[in-house]
């Protein structure tokens, strides 16, 4: 039900939320950079007040359930058709209980980057330039996420891929940054092409891209009947858009860009590559899910997310970096949420995706006060660090539980929700199998490297003894660790379910008001999943239950025996099984992607083709066509000079000639004596008298 | 008789005018010109006045033979005038040496 | 004599004036044959009773025209005795009184002048236009004179008039034009003298 014309002023307030940060995006452009105080003070300002706001939009959405919306929308421009029909490009504001909570997610998340920023970016020369592409980009993902129509998701979506790039680079003096931040806004534009395409298609089809119209035409079946180049229209466009969140949520094939924009600085981590950015790709599978799961690649999606998932988790293990386990943990949990999508969970990927956000933006966070206190990313050169860094060590360590899935925080419940989903699933449908065991695999692996970061950082006795010395002893900062605390705080699994273990098992709060999640976010149209298996509730509860037990005996494990293992020695398995040195080398050069990418696709595929084309463009257009032209040209102007010389020039000395010719005959006639002048006038007179009688 | 006086006349007056425009042609003395000139002349006045006796027309057509002698005598007048002119710039009498006009 | 007399006479006169006068190489002697083509054409007028035309004839022509004549010959560098031209390279003409050319060109034109006159005199047919009724026998007994006086005086008085100004008005370009560079002289004299 569209409550625009209840609520006008959930508009207004909904611009308001991303044109604050946007305003303080171009107030800052302008401030000399001195000013870092003011910079920062009035990005973080207009941040926390879109926070206020999106914070009364969700508490306004939340006593109406999940079947309002706020919908309005105003005609940017149109287009006619082929058939004169009108082709409208509105841009409008589309407020639903998913995007009200992703509203506060992202705000709360990025002012509490913003604060961060503020202790982690000082004494940086271009502090205030960081502050002045923090804004814009926040200001990017909330109109994202305010958007009601696909047209617009894209404008935001681009203009977020180039703050991405903006801030990977950031660091521009180091060679590796410049690269990486392209490599990012490269690979991104490849989904985006797709994604492109696939709006364009839509909106040929159905003349307009907003989500009701979508949801409309997909619930109404209008277009299952046309094929697009031989396919069935809807799988298609919605295997383009699909390539979108591919590109931009780090999915295999795509991955390649995420651990290199670990070049970046670590807020912008934080914010891009845990919160927002990555989220929005999921955040649009989630938005045209109807168009998926009528396109019938929810399997394929499926398949994609957990090897993703998988492939990630395995390349996690090796890391030494920091930085780098944490970038291929975004990845994997990114797969996570798309597995969550293709096997029609689709409370359970939103809820995994906020959750995932808390508790990866606070790690990227712990990290970069780590980094900055130690001096170093490298973990062979920590240790010990617990002593040193008591705050930093505690906001991590709800962290580490969120993420591995132990159970009462929130990242077990949400991941376990979807792990169950898929159990749900593929004990009806047998194909989706090969994900749940991918998944419930990776959930070991999670579990297993993120302990491993734990006790390596924190656990055991300092390595490097001198950096150890050097680092200071945490006090509690304002904008150093009340950010990491208050965002540990909500890993706690009680905020998004009201049981402890979120299967409803142990109540601590009564149901059915506390499943306040289960029940605000709904698919905007009844699944497949739910129509064909919805009245097995028996076995859909048993199959959570027990996927529930084996998603936390997994999680117990990893983080016990990685504890075990790491804190005391830094290599285990490489050292004791030698097979594994080929698995590691394996993982080392991530599993080739890159490789594949630059060596044979680029540099063997289309760089010979590019310099073919070239090659045609110069040697043979530029040469016969276009010189051909010029040869023409001067053949046929060096023809006319012969004919100008020689035809027209003696028609000309001919007339000279002519004139010289007659005038010396008539010359005779001037030759100054009297008496001939005088013939002249009797001759003449003859004449007359013959012409007159 | 008197048709063969006209007649001679006639011819004289012909003969008159031939060897008035021969001398124009021929000769190259300045003065020699102007003789051609009033043969000319007076072989026309012999022609008027033969013809005005012959059929008895009015008078005054021998009033025209009088002013044909009249206008000669004046245009004598200025032909002098002319030669002594033309004497003293071109030093010479002789009408090949006006070559002003030649071109 | 024969009635024939006279008027053959001055034919007779005028034919060898005019042929002695074309080919004479001496321009007096040219004037002088030119007086004897006037005394011819006197006689002529004579023979017809033209008393006071021969009388004007000879009185005004000799005796004026030729004379002048005369002075514009001696005044104008005399009688050269070969009356020659120079051309351009300087060199004398051959004979007949200048070049081949030109003799030949007025002889050209002399004798088409003269078949076209002939001829004119012979095509037309004015015996059959007007009665040839010559004025031999006078009726009214009246000089000619007498007649050309009356109608000068009275008929034709403007053209009396208007050629005494023609006649004025000769005289005073005559003397204009043949008027000596004195006054430039002069100045010139005198620029000299103040330079």
């Amino acid at each position: 039900m569209n409550i625009s014309e209840l609520f006008p002023e959930f508009g207004i307030m909904a611009i308001m939320v991303a044109l604050l940060p946007f305003c303080a995006f171009i107030i800052n452009f302008f401030i000399p950079a001195r000013f870092e105080k003011l910079i920062s003070s009035l990005s973080s300002l207009t941040i926390f007040s879109s926070a206020l706001i999106s914070s009364y939009l969700f508490v306004s959405f939340f006593p109406q359930g999940n079947r309002v919306f706020w919908f309005k929308d105003w005609a940017w421009f149109s287009l006619l058709d082929a058939n004169a029909h009108p082709l409208s490009l509105p841009m409008g504001i589309f407020l639903d209980s998913m995007s009200v909570t992703l509203l506060l997610m992202v705000t709360w998340a990025s002012f509490a980057i913003h604060i961060f920023s503020t202790y982690y970016m000082k004494g940086e020369e271009r502090y205030s330039r960081f502050f002045v592409y923090l804004s814009l980009f926040t200001a990017a993902m909330l109109g994202l996420v305010i958007s009601s129509n696909l047209f617009s998701v894209f404008i935001f979506w681009e203009l977020m891929g180039f703050c991405s790039y903006s801030l990977i680079g950031f660091y521009y003096e180091k060679e590796g940054a410049g690269n990486a931040s392209l490599k990012a806004f490269m690979t991104t534009r490849v989904g985006d092409v797709f994604f492109l395409l696939a709006i364009v298609a839509l909106w040929n089809q159905l003349g307009s891209t907003n989500f009701l119209d979508l949801t409309q035409a997909v619930s109404l079946n209008t277009l299952s009947q046309q094929t697009l180049l031989g396919v069935p229209f809807l799988t298609l466009v919605g295997f383009f858009l699909f390539l979108g969140t591919v590109g931009k949520s780090a999915q295999v094939p795509l991955q390649i860009w995420l651990p290199d924009a670990m070049w970046g600085p670590t807020p912008c981590s934080a914010l891009i590559h845990a919160a927002t950015m990555v989220a929005a790709g999921v955040y649009l599978a989630l938005r045209v899910f109807p168009i998926l799961e009528a396109g019938n690649l929810l399997l394929l999606i499926a398949y994609i997310g957990s090897i993703t998932a998988f492939l990630a988790a395995t390349m996690a293990l090796i890391q030494k970096d920091l930085k780098a386990v944490l970038a291929f943990s975004t990845i994997s949990q990114l797969g996570y949420m798309v597995l969550g999508v293709g096997v029609s969970a689709y409370n359970a990927s939103f809820m995994h995706l906020i959750t995932h956000a808390i508790f990866k933006a606070c790690l990227f966070l712990g990290a970069g006060a780590v980094i900055h206190s130690i001096h170093t990313q490298d973990m062979m050169n920590m240790g010990g660090l617990r002593k040193k860094l008591p705050f930093t060590f505690f906001a991590f360590v709800c962290c580490t539980a969120a993420i591995s899935g132990i159970p009462f925080f929130s990242g077990f419940v949400s991941k376990d929700r979807i792990l169950g989903e898929a159990l749900f699933l593929a004990w009806n449908d047998g194909y989706f199998w090969p994900p749940v065991l991918l998944g419930n695999l990776t959930a070991f692996l999670t579990a297993f490297y993120m302990a491993r970061l734990l006790a390596l950082t924190f656990l055991g006795n300092p390595r490097d003894q001198k950096l150890y010395d050097h680092t200071h002893q945490e006090h509690l900062k304002w904008n150093k660790n009340i950010p990491l605390l208050a965002l540990s705080l909500f890993t706690l699994g009680v905020f998004f379910s009201g049981s402890l273990t979120g299967q409803g098992i142990v109540k601590i709060f009564p149901e059915p008001a506390y499943e306040w999640f289960q029940n605000f976010i709904r698919p905007p149209l009844s699944t497949k999943v739910e129509q064909l298996y919805g009245a097995q509730h028996e076995l859909h509860h048993h199959l959570h239950v027990v996927g529930a037990i084996i998603s936390a005996l997994l999680a117990f494990l990893g983080v016990g025996v990685s504890l075990a293992i790491y804190s005391r020695k830094t290599q285990f398995f490489s050292s004791r099984f030698k097979f594994l040195e080929i698995v590691i080398e394996i993982l080392k050069n991530r599993y080739w992607f890159d490789y594949f990418y630059e060596k044979i696709f680029i540099q063997k595929m289309l760089l010979p083709l590019n310099n073919f084309a070239a090659k045609m463009d110069l040697e043979f257009y530029d040469k016969y066509v276009i010189d051909g032209q010029a040869k023409t040209a001067l053949s046929l102007s060096s023809l006319s000079q012969k004919i100008d010389e020689q035809g027209v020039d003696s028609v000309v000395d001919f007339s000279a000639v002519s004139v010289k010719f007659f005038s010396a005959i008539l010359k005779t006639l001037q030759n100054g004596k009297i008496q001939i002048y005088l013939l002249l006038s009797f001759i003449l007179a003859g004449i007359l008298w013959k012409i007159v009688l | 008789m008197m048709e063969k006086t006209l007649l001679l006349y006639q011819l004289l007056s012909c003969f008159l005018f031939a060897a008035g425009i021969f001398l124009i042609f021929a000769r190259n003395h300045l003065i020699a010109l102007f003789i051609g000139l009033e043969l000319l002349l007076n072989a026309s006045a012999l022609s008027f006045a033969t013809y005005t006796y012959a059929f008895s027309l009015p008078k005054e057509g021998y009033l025209f033979p009088i002013f044909i002698i009249v206008i000669a005598a004046a245009e004598a007048a200025v032909a002098l005038a002319i030669a002594i002119r033309f004497y003293q710039n071109k030093e010479s009498s002789h009408v090949a040496d006006a070559t002003v006009l030649q071109g | 004599m024969f009635e024939f007399f006279w008027p053959l006479m001055a034919s007779g006169l005028v034919l060898a004036g005019i042929s002695l006068l074309c080919f004479s190489r001496n321009i007096v002697h040219s004037c002088f044959y030119l007086f004897l083509v006037f005394i011819g054409i006197g006689l002529a007028y004579l023979s017809l009773q033209l008393d006071f035309l021969a009388v004007t004839q000879l009185v005004v022509y000799g005796g004026g025209v030729v004379m002048i004549l005369l002075f514009a010959i001696m005044l104008t560098g005399g009688n050269e005795q070969t009356s020659f031209s120079k051309n351009i390279l300087n060199k004398l003409q051959a004979p007949l009184m200048g070049n081949l050319k030109q003799t030949a060109l007025a002889l050209i034109v002399s004798f088409i002048f003269l078949g076209a006159l002939v001829y004119f005199l012979f095509i037309s047919d004015y015996f059959s236009m007007m009665p040839f009724s010559p004025q031999t026998i006078r009726e009214n007994q009246e000089s000619l004179t007498f007649s050309l006086g009356m109608i000068l005086g009275k008929q034709h008085i403007f053209i009396f008039e208007f050629s005494s100004l023609l006649l004025l008005g000769a005289l005073i370009v005559a003397a204009a034009i043949s008027r000596p560079e004195k006054e430039e002289k002069e100045s010139v004299k005198i620029q000299e003298e103040i330079l």
